[in-house]
This record gives structure tokens, C-alpha cells and sequence, in this order.
């Protein structure tokens, strides 16, 4: 498979393999994002201890694509200060749309294997969303006070 | 006895079949969610754009008639479609959403009080479901589900039990989305009536499937989107009878639907005029006619047939295949088939087929309490249409395997 292939072997390795799969028993931070077009649905829970990731987790009911990127994401969390964590997922986010990555997020020179698996969903808008659900959680739990995780309401 | 469809003719009336290219043709297998149009419909719209274009019922010149004659010429066409008893039966609106929405909120104002009870499906599209939930909160009343089967039919016995003396209205589909069900409807009418209550039908799904007659189902509501029929998108149809539609208030206010106006009241039209206020979609419903009438020129008898040969033939190369399960086993069902596969979201599925030129639909269809009640969060779903072959789902069936082998 070209590595623009959408399913390519290591994003379906995420797949079959998340990294980091469940939730964490003593999450100070969290989140539930679902896309309503597919039925994905994830639970990000993440330790923070003095402005930095200790742990992080996530359980991800969804599509291979969802599935691999929220695993890619949480996979990266656990030793980053909340400030990298969101600027990961800044990256992960302009990678996928195909935007060049900015200065301060990624040096162009320093091409990410981690993300290579995600190159694929750049040819295919419409699953974008998928890719981008574990990011829109991370940018939730952090922009929420620490507690129990409030669920994304849709309309009924 | 109907004669067999010959699919050939049928395929060369549509553009986006014949400009798809011989060596890859494009397999369209997402008919429920919308279907092609042929080239009647498309030129009807663009005739009426360049040559009769303007307002209804306000113009005495000669455009203004033109597009009066058209618009209501189309109306006459409804009606015969669905064999109404009078073209003043038949409202057009955006789509049946929309006309679900028009009941659901003027029926709702003028019968619905705290305590009352809507009987809906398990089985529904949320625009038969979500319009009935807002409704029955808004006014203190109660929605009563009948449940779906483990075979995605409804069951009857149960819903028979469901009506009492507060029951208002019962709002069923009259082919499923996800599975192509077909409900009894004479049943299901036939045991509302008996305590006269109405009976709306969503059949979204069916006009473009089976021969439709309101007059024999008996329904007091029968909704419908042209677009699912080869129309235009943003046109569809409320078919309410006339004793049922003259008790309704209107549902949105303004020009068109008003027969007096003062400083401090208003009077309306009677129906249908009293439920289309603003200038309707014209263009819409000249090519909605349109495709009713290439519908009837193949005859809907032929194209039912035709839908369930196609149905027949998915269901015994689709199941199969390992790691695929066919979901439901109606005891009456058309041209909608809905699998689950083991270990593989229908999204995945539907990204490959599509790599291959085939266009199905993933997801929940719009029916999320079905989708709970199968234990499910989406599936992949076929659809068809009168210009899909046994070819089409061959390709289909052949490019599964292979797919799930990706996933393995």
C-alpha cells in the first residue's frame, strides 16, 4: 500500500491494538466526545499533576480511523505539560487537513512517523471528523475544571 | 402478472449513470438516503427556470400563469400518484420532514393536552420520531413506542394494546429505512380508527418502492420527500384529508396562506394554500411531477417487483459471506437491506467500497432507537433503486471479502 493509503499497516495496527485502551480509575480531567454521523464515541480520562500529564487513557467505540488516531494522541500524552499536549493535537489536526504544520507545533524538517499512519485521511474529507474526535475531547478536558466528565449533549 | 424491468433504458435516462465511465460504472446502492434523477427531471426544472418562470397565484401575466397552471398541474400529478381523492388534499412542503414537522406541531396545537399520548415506532426515522418527542413535551403529553421484534417488524399485538382513551394520534412509518420493512398498515389503521384515531404515515421510503393508495390504507397523513422518488431535493408532499387538514391551524403565517388581513387579526385559506405560506419551491414541484410521471410510465407494480427481485438476490449473495450478518428478517420487506459485520465499522466498509466506485450508506440511518434496540451503533446499508441490476450487487458482494480481509 502507497503511504497515502487511508488503511495503511500502522494505522491499522492502532486499530486492532489501541494504545492506552479504558479509563483511568482517578482521572482529575475528562471528557465524552461522540459524531453523531457515524456512532464513534470516546471517553478520554487524563492524571494531571503540576501542569503536566502523569497518565491518560482512552475508550474508543468507533470506526478504524477514529479508533487509530485517538490511540496515536493518547499515546502521546502521558510526560507532556498540558501546553504540548495541545499543541500534539494542533499538529495532529493540521497534519490531517494537509495544512503545514506551524512553526511552533512542529519543525517541517521533523517528519512524524506516529502521524504517517493518518496521512491517508487528507484524500478523504468526509472521515476527517473521525480523526479529529480524540483531539476535540483532548481541547475539552483540558478546558474544563477537574471532576466527573460532562457527556456532549445533542439535540434530541 | 407484471412484466420484468428492463433496467437499460432506465440506466440511459440518467446522466450520472451513463457519464460514469464504462470501465468503472458507478454502483449507486444509496438510494434511501437519495436517489438519482433522470434527465426529465432535471429538464423540467431547467424549463421552468428559462421559459415560465415566476410567482404563483399573484401574477396575472402570462409567466404568472404559466407558473400557476405548472405548479398546480404538478399538484393533479400527486394526486394521482397516491390516488387522493381531491388535488386540495395534497400540501406541497420541503420534504417530509417537514410535512411530519406541519402535523406535528398544528395537530399538536389544536388536540394535544397534558396527559395525552402519541403512539410512535421503535422502528422510526427520527423525522417521524423527534417531531412527536418535542411535541409531546411541549404540550405534558406522553409518547407510547411500539416496540420493534428481534425480526424488525413491529409488534402489532402490542400496539393494539398501547391505544387508550388519551392515545390522539399514531404516527408509523410505511417502509423501514434500516431494514425495508413494510408495515401493516391496514392493521395498524384499521386499530386506530376503530377508536378514531388518526393515523399519520411516514412513507418517505415507500413511494418510490410500492404502489401507494391512501385511499385504500385509509391514512388521515401520508408524508413524503420527492427527492427519494427521482425528484428534487427540497420538495416533498403532505397528503392530509380534507376533514383532518380543515381543523388544523396554520403552522407557519404570511403571504399566500391568509384570506384577510387587518391591523389586529387575520384569517385563513383554506387548505392547502392555508399550509404553504411564502412562495413555494416552484421548480420543485414541476420536477417532483415529473418524476411521477416517469415512475408511472414504468408502472409501480413492475418497480415493486423489481425492488424485491434486487432484494432477493442481496440477501442470498450477502449472507453468505463470513463476518457478515444481515439484519432483521421482516415478514414483509422492499429494496433496503442493512448488514452488520464482525470486528469492522460499516465506515471503514463504506470508505473501501467507495474506493471501488460503490456508494452505500454507513451509520444509523437516522434511527437511533432502532439502532439500540439491535444492539448496534451503525451498520452498512444497500438500497435500490429501479435502475440498479443484479450486476450492481454482485459488485458489491464480490468487493466485501476482500475488504474485510483488510481488517482482519
Amino acid at each position: 500500500m502507497s503511504d497515502r493509503a487511508l488503511y495503511q499497516r500502522l494505522l491499522l495496527d492502532h486499530n486492532r491494538n489501541p494504545r492506552r485502551r479504558g479509563r483511568l480509575t482517578d482521572p482529575t480531567h475528562q471528557a465524552e466526545r461522540a459524531n453523531p454521523l457515524c456512532g464513534d464515541r470516546l471517553h478520554l480520562t487524563l492524571r494531571i499533576v503540576d501542569g503536566a500529564i502523569a497518565d491518560a487513557a482512552c475508550e474508543t467505540t468507533g470506526c478504524a480511523i477514529s479508533r487509530a488516531a485517538a490511540s496515536i494522541l493518547v499515546d502521546r500524552l502521558p510526560g507532556a505539560t498540558t501546553g504540548e499536549a495541545l499543541e500534539f493535537a494542533d499538529r495532529v489536526e493540521r497534519f490531517c487537513r494537509g495544512e503545514p504544520p506551524t512553526a511552533s507545533c512542529c519543525p517541517p524538517a521533523d517528519p512524524d512517523e506516529a502521524l504517517s499512519a493518518l496521512a491517508g485521511v487528507r484524500d478523504y474529507p468526509m472521515r476527517i471528523r473521525c480523526a479529529l474526535l480524540a483531539c476535540e475531547a483532548l481541547r475539552h478536558a483540558l478546558s474544563t475544571r477537574p471532576g466527573p466528565a460532562p457527556s456532549q449533549k445533542f439535540p434530541p | 402478472m407484471t412484466t420484468t424491468l428492463d433496467t437499460a433504458p432506465i440506466r440511459d435516462a440518467f446522466p450520472i449513470l451513463r457519464e460514469s465511465g464504462a470501465a468503472a460504472p458507478l454502483v449507486y446502492l444509496d438510494n434511501a438516503a437519495t436517489t438519482q434523477k433522470p434527465d426529465c427531471v432535471i429538464d423540467a426544472v431547467s424549463r421552468f427556470y428559462r421559459r415560465d418562470n415566476a410567482n404563483v397565484h399573484r401574477g396575472v401575466h402570462a409567466l404568472g400563469h404559466r407558473a400557476t397552471t405548472a405548479f398546480e398541474d404538478a399538484r393533479q400529478r400527486v394526486r394521482q400518484f397516491i390516488n387522493a381523492a381531491d388535488a386540495g388534499d395534497i400540501v406541497f412542503t420541503s420534504g417530509a420532514t417537514e410535512a411530519i414537522n406541519l402535523v406535528a406541531h398544528a395537530f399538536a396545537e389544536r388536540f394535544l393536552a397534558a396527559g395525552d399520548e402519541i403512539v410512535v415506532t421503535e422502528l422510526a426515522h427520527h423525522a417521524n420520531f423527534v417531531p412527536w418527542q418535542v411535541a409531546a413535551a411541549r404540550h405534558g403529553a406522553t409518547l407510547r413506542v411500539i416496540p420493534a421484534t428481534d425480526s424488525c417488524d413491529l409488534d402489532l399485538d402490542a400496539y393494539e394494546g398501547l391505544l387508550g382513551p388519551r392515545t390522539r394520534l399514531v404516527a408509523v412509518g410505511h417502509v423501514t429505512n434500516v431494514t425495508g420493512t413494510v408495515h401493516d398498515l391496514p392493521r395498524i389503521i384499521a386499530a386506530a380508527h376503530r377508536r378514531d384515531i388518526p393515523v399519520l404515515v411516514d412513507g418517505a421510503q415507500a413511494v418510490a418502492r410500492l404502489p401507494v393508495d391512501v385511499r385504500q390504507l385509509g391514512c388521515d397523513f401520508y408524508a413524503f420527500s420527492g427527492h427519494k422518488a427521482y425528484g428534487p431535493t427540497g420538495i416533498g408532499v403532505l397528503y392530509g384529508t380534507r376533514a383532518r387538514m380543515s381543523e388544523l391551524p396554520p403552522w407557519r403565517t404570511g403571504g399566500g396562506m391568509v384570506d384577510t388581513v387587518t391591523i389586529t387579526d387575520a384569517t385563513w385559506q383554506s387548505p392547502p394554500h392555508r399550509f404553504e405560506a411564502g412562495t413555494p419551491n416552484i421548480a420543485g414541484a414541476i420536477g417532483l411531477a415529473a418524476a411521477l410521471e416517469f415512475l408511472q410510465q414504468i408502472g409501480m407494480a413492475r418497480v415493486a417487483a423489481h425492488e424485491r427481485r434486487l432484494l432477493d438476490h442481496a440477501l442470498a449473495r450477502l449472507e453468505p459471506i463470513p463476518g457478515v450478518r444481515c439484519i432483521g428478517a421482516p415478514v414483509r420487506r422492499t429494496g433496503i437491506v442493512s448488514m452488520a459485520c464482525d470486528r469492522v465499522h460499516p465506515h471503514d466498509l463504506a470508505t473501501l467500497l467507495s474506493d471501488q466506485g460503490i456508494a452505500t450508506r454507513a451509520g444509523h440511518h437516522c434511527a437511533q432507537p432502532l439502532m439500540r434496540r439491535l444492539g448496534l451503533a451503525a451498520t452498512l446499508r444497500a438500497s435500490f433503486g429501479i435502475y440498479n441490476t443484479t450486476a450492481d450487487i454482485d459488485r458489491l458482494a464480490d468487493a466485501l471479502p476482500a475488504i474485510l480481509e483488510v481488517f482482519r
